[in-house]
């Protein structure tokens, strides 16, 4: 299993999904700092707004629709263009199990997308609360709460980001087209990124929901490239 | 040995039925030259051949065993030319020999040892040493086809299914090719190749198979069409092309 992740690893142009990571982290921390700032200017008119843990749901909130555009974006890379057109004869002619190859995919970009998303989260929060306390403090409540709350959206965002990438991959697949994946994205990320500013256990829930959601839509893509033929 | 038997494809597209029930042997040492109009089923019979795709009827057995039972382990024992071949692009021709390398060494222990010598021979023996760590994706026509079948040779596989591989060759590499597959087929290995060459597969082949109407029109040995001369060889075969 090594030897196949190095050579998805090797196939795989990772480098503009690099540079995607880093641009999430950028708009993360951008619109982060917009709501550190809106929170301490409006602070004393909304509580909820001047709430640190709000803003950093807010960020966390970013990170995990950025990322889901850059999971299916590699998504993409490994699954969409090796199993389409042309390339097809070449992903086929391996004289590899499909389910070893199709394995090895999956936890390459899993491992990719788990690691660029925790990685991203941490440098996000660490320079908003380093910022946060450069600038005076908003109002918290305990830390210990606050912490609880961070991981459980961390959690939640790594469900949530196999379900929407799940469906949207699987989606664009059947359609066999790129630009319907981005669509189904957007289009759940925007409606996930609406409900995500209420509250974190409301939050919480319907990411493992999406994740549940994707269950059969990652079935069904495996029952179809497990017998995908060239045409 | 019989390396490959298959009896009675039928490939049907669309309603169409583009195979109708055609059957071929090739065994060991043999080249078998595969002619046929455009749109025969030259491509889709080769294509069931490797496994890649599955016919609507009849079976294929590879080595004496149904070529499902093993699919897809023993592409690891076949050297397949697709048409048009696929690269990944961006990587140069040892790097993308390399990935083959790699996935035959894991299907198959007796490849174990394909190292970087082994693919800097193959890259000389098709001509492109100067040229391997250029991006394939930079590559002409010809270079290509010289890499594709660098690819399938690199592994000395028991049966060679070759998709007009004589495309966009220059005449110095087919006469390389030639020579290539005489060797190889002397050392025991089965090949079929499709072309619309004539001159080339009279050249190369032991025999033809030309495929019209979904089915064989013709199946003979190349020494005994040419026992009446060149051209009316070539007749026979473009008529039996017509069907
Ligand atoms: N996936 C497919 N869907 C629909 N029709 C197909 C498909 N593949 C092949 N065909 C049809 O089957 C027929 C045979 O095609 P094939 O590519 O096997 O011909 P060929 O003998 O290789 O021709 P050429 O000499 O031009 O390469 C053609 O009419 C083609 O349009
Ligand atoms: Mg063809």
């Amino acid at each position: 299993m090594k030897t196949l992740l190095k050579l998805e690893l090797k196939k795989t142009r990772l480098w503009p999904c690099i540079f995607g990571g880093l641009a999430v982290v950028a708009a993360a921390l951008a619109i982060g700092g917009m709501f550190l700032a809106i929170g301490h200017t409006s602070g004393r008119s909304d509580p909820r707004l001047s709430s640190l843990a709000f803003v950093l749901q807010m960020a966390m909130v970013i990170l995990l629709v950025g990322f889901s555009l850059v999971a299916a974006a590699l998504c993409n890379l490994v699954f969409i263009e090796p199993y389409t057109g042309r390339n097809l004869a070449l992903t086929l002619s391996f004289p590899i199990s499909r389910s070893r190859i199709l394995l090895a995919k999956l936890i390459f970009v899993g491992l990719f997308t788990a690691l660029s998303y925790l990685a991203g989260t941490a440098i996000t929060l660490t320079v908003m609360l380093l910022i946060d306390r450069l600038v005076g403090s908003l109002g918290t409540g305990s830390p210990s709460s606050l912490l609880e709350q961070v991981l459980l959206m961390l959690v939640t965002s790594l469900a949530g980001l196999v379900g929407l990438v799940g469906i949207a991959l699987s989606i664009g697949f059947w359609k066999r087209s790129l630009p319907i994946m981005f669509a189904v994205l957007l289009l759940l990320d925007a409606v996930v990124g609406n409900l995500l500013s209420q509250s974190p256990l409301l939050s919480a829930l319907l990411l493992l929901i999406i994740f549940l959601a994707s269950l059969p839509a990652w079935w069904l893509l495996h029952r179809t490239l497990m017998k995908i033929e060239l045409p | 040995m019989q390396v490959l038997k298959a009896d009675g494809i039928v490939q049907v597209f669309e309603g169409r039925e583009v195979l109708s029930g055609l059957d071929l042997t090739l065994g060991q040492g043999e080249i078998l030259g595969l002619l046929g109009a455009n749109g025969a089923g030259k491509s889709t019979l080769l294509k069931i051949l490797t496994g890649m795709q599955r016919p609507v009827g009849g079976r294929v057995c590879f080595l004496g065993r149904p070529l499902s039972e093993d699919y897809p382990g023993n592409l690891a024992r076949m050297g397949v030319f697709i048409n048009e071949p696929v690269f990944y692009e961006s990587l140069s021709a040892r790097e993308n020999l390399e990935i083959d390398l790699t996935y035959l060494a894991l299907a198959d222990r007796e490849h174990r040892d394909a190292g970087p010598t082994g693919i800097s021979q193959l890259l000389d023996k098709v001509g492109l040493a100067a040229d391997s760590t250029t991006p394939v994706g930079r590559y002409s026509m010809g270079m290509r086809q010289r890499l594709a079948l660098a690819r399938c040779m690199g592994h000395h596989p028991d049966l060679y299914l070759l998709d007009e591989p004589l495309n966009g060759l220059d005449p110095v590499a087919i006469g390389q090719l030639r020579d290539s597959l005489r060797s190889l087929a002397a050392q025991g290995s089965a090949i079929l190749f499709s072309s619309h060459i004539l001159s080339e597969v009279l050249r190369t082949a032991d025999h033809v198979m030309v495929v019209a109407d979904g089915r064989v029109s013709l199946r003979a040995s190349v020494p005994e069409l040419l026992n009446q001369g060149q051209e009316v060889a070539e007749r026979t075969l473009v008529k039996a092309m017509e069907g």
